[in-house]
């Protein structure tokens, strides 16, 4: 348990040594809620304000999951190219608990960095109307939303081991979560084909489903998601395991 | 036994062209029929040019590539389904690799590896402290990594790999581009290491005979030699002889050598000097010239892997 701890403290410090980077992240995110707030405020125009504060506060919402949400693949796919993951392969840990732990260690300094000013700007837009029942059931999703996303990351890194560069593999993820997964744009927005197909994707279980609870909070839904989260989460991790296991066996090592 | 391997071979296939729409690919094999057993307590230096399959070995020895055929055990298991169970014994050094973070001190990675193989809190600062000591590392442990000179480093690379007193200790050409005095101290520190049983990999022959106690050459995946260090100190290979002077050459020098070379920037050389012939032509040379200085070389390696054959030593 303590090299968990461990793992965890070395992310901080690695989060804390790019501080200043994740500050430029802070303002470059602020400048892009700015853009959203008037570009839905027009979109909206004529809908009750109600609808417009929804629509604002989910997509913050988004915003501080997709910050907050590690970015396994890559560092997955530099450790393969560089030949750097014989080091992790010969540690007494399984390389996904590393990654793990060590990436929620940045995500809280990411959280205390970039995390709160979202946190209160999507309090502000709900004039800091939340129920206490939301918050919990918006923090549990949250929570199993990153170990499902982290374990994609993992299943999506794999291919490195093949391909060496996953570049295109993540560019179609991302496509992937600007349409399908509702972390740019709500998908009760989307026709009625597409919001079923939506539903069924896994990136919609790290995102989008997690911003209409808090849209929506219900206990049933709540359930259901985490119901839906937990079948993905324990689905990916054998996913992965399993093209690990082969990967790692078919591997080169690159280099001496 | 530490380590066992019987006839083990690795082949990949590796791209031989990229085509517009295709690539082509063809077999390479990586190491052939490899046979040697490794002891408790020895010192095994493994030698061979770049693309000899010095680390491939090593890499099938630690279970993160599998053999294409024979077999290899490590601690009498097979270590690619063994992997993280033999990792607790094991302290592994890639000099082309890094465990440290980069953005922080080497002491952060020490620490985790304090976690990670379950090192009590005093035994770990008096390790800590002693293996400092020995690599003479206690000044910069707490600096970020990124600050570090390679050498530094290396040492760095060393204490991490050795936090959790591992019984086999792989050290992957951990030497390499290092300057002489950092190579030097880390050759010291290795020969203290007497209890411990280590495989080293370099380039360089001479740096394996002070640090191991016998060595395995390697050429193009064949173990072409596998002697004690001492036996191979004892070979009598070719020196090379090179000094310069102020003065042209004597005729008795010309004589005695007529393919004496003179290179371009003025020197001259000798090549090909056998060992009983060595204290001879020096005096020849010092006694028939001016001598400014002179350098006696012998590129052992080189020789041993032009000469050898499989056949001839093993």
């Amino acid at each position: 348990m303590k090299y968990r701890l461990m793992l965890v403290k070395i992310g901080i410090k690695k989060g804390l040594a790019s501080k200043y980077a994740l500050l430029f992240w802070l303002f470059s995110i602020l400048i892009s809620t700015t853009v959203q707030y008037f570009l839905w405020k027009a979109v909206l125009i004529g809908k009750p304000n109600r609808e417009f504060q929804e629509t604002i506060s989910y997509l913050v919402l988004m915003q501080i999951l997709t910050v907050l949400f590690p970015k396994t693949s890559y560092e997955l796919n530099d450790k393969v190219r560089s030949g750097d993951i014989a080091i992790d392969l010969l540690k007494p840990l399984s390389i996904s608990t590393q990654l793990l732990w060590e990436g929620i260690g940045y995500s809280l300094v990411k959280f205390a960095i970039i995390g709160v000013v979202d946190m209160l700007i999507f309090f502000w837009f709900l004039d800091f109307k939340i129920a206490f029942s939301t918050i919990l059931m918006v923090l549990v999703t949250a929570i199993l939303g990153y170990f499902l996303y982290f374990e994609l990351e993992l299943v999506l890194g794999t291919f490195s081991f093949y391909t060496y560069s996953i570049w295109g593999i993540t560019t179609f993820k991302e496509a992937i979560l600007l349409v399908l997964a509702g972390n740019a744009f709500p998908a009760n927005f989307y026709p009625s084909l597409l919001k079923k197909i939506a539903q069924y994707l896994p990136f919609q279980y790290s995102y989008g489903a997690i911003g209409t609870l808090a849209q929506h909070p219900a206990w049933n839904l709540f359930i259901k998601i985490v119901v839906i989260q937990l079948i993905y989460i324990v689905a990916f991790n054998l996913l992965f395991k399993l093209l690990f296991k082969h990967s790692a066996n078919a591997t080169v090592i690159q280099g001496g | 036994m530490i380590i066992e391997t019987k006839s083990l071979v690795k082949r990949y296939k590796k791209v031989k062209a990229t085509k517009l729409f295709h690539k082509e690919y063809r077999d390479f094999v990586a190491l052939q029929n490899i046979n040697f057993q490794l002891k408790q307590g020895e010192h095994l230096g493994l030698v061979g040019l770049n693309g000899s399959g010095k680390s491939t070995l090593i890499k099938l020895i630690l279970g993160i590539l599998q053999p294409s055929s024979g077999s290899v055990r490590t601690f009498d298991m097979d270590p690619l389904t063994n992997r993280q169970k033999n990792a607790q014994k094991i302290g592994v050094v890639f000099g082309q690799r890094s465990q440290l973070r980069w953005d922080l001190p080497a002491m952060d990675t020490f620490k985790l590896n304090r976690e990670i193989y379950q090192v009590p809190e005093e035994i770990f600062a008096k390790r800590v402290k002693n293996l400092a000591e020995m690599l003479d590392a206690t000044d910069f442990l707490l600096q970020p990594v990124r600050t570090l000179s390679l050498g530094q480093r290396m040492k760095a690379e060393f204490i991490a790999a050795l936090i959790h007193d591992p019984d086999l200790i792989i050290l992957d050409e951990p030497t390499i581009g290092l300057d002489v005095l950092s190579k030097n101290s880390i050759t010291q520190f290795l020969q203290k290491l007497t209890n411990k049983t280590i495989i080293f990999t370099s380039h360089d022959l001479d740096e394996v005979e002070k640090v191991c106690s016998r060595t395995l050459i390697l050429s193009h995946g064949q173990l072409v030699l596998d002697k004690s260090s001492k036996e191979l100190a004892k070979l009598d290979v070719p020196s090379t002889v090179t000094f310069t002077s102020k003065n042209s050459l004597s005729e008795a020098i010309t004589a005695k050598w007529p393919t004496i070379n003179r290179l371009e920037n003025g020197s001259y050389q000798l090549t090909g000097i056998m060992q009983e012939e060595l204290k001879s032509t020096l005096s020849m040379i010092t006694a028939s010239v001016e001598v400014d200085s002179i350098e006696v070389k012998n590129n052992k390696l080189e020789y041993l892997l032009g000469h050898l054959t499989k056949q001839e030593v093993c």
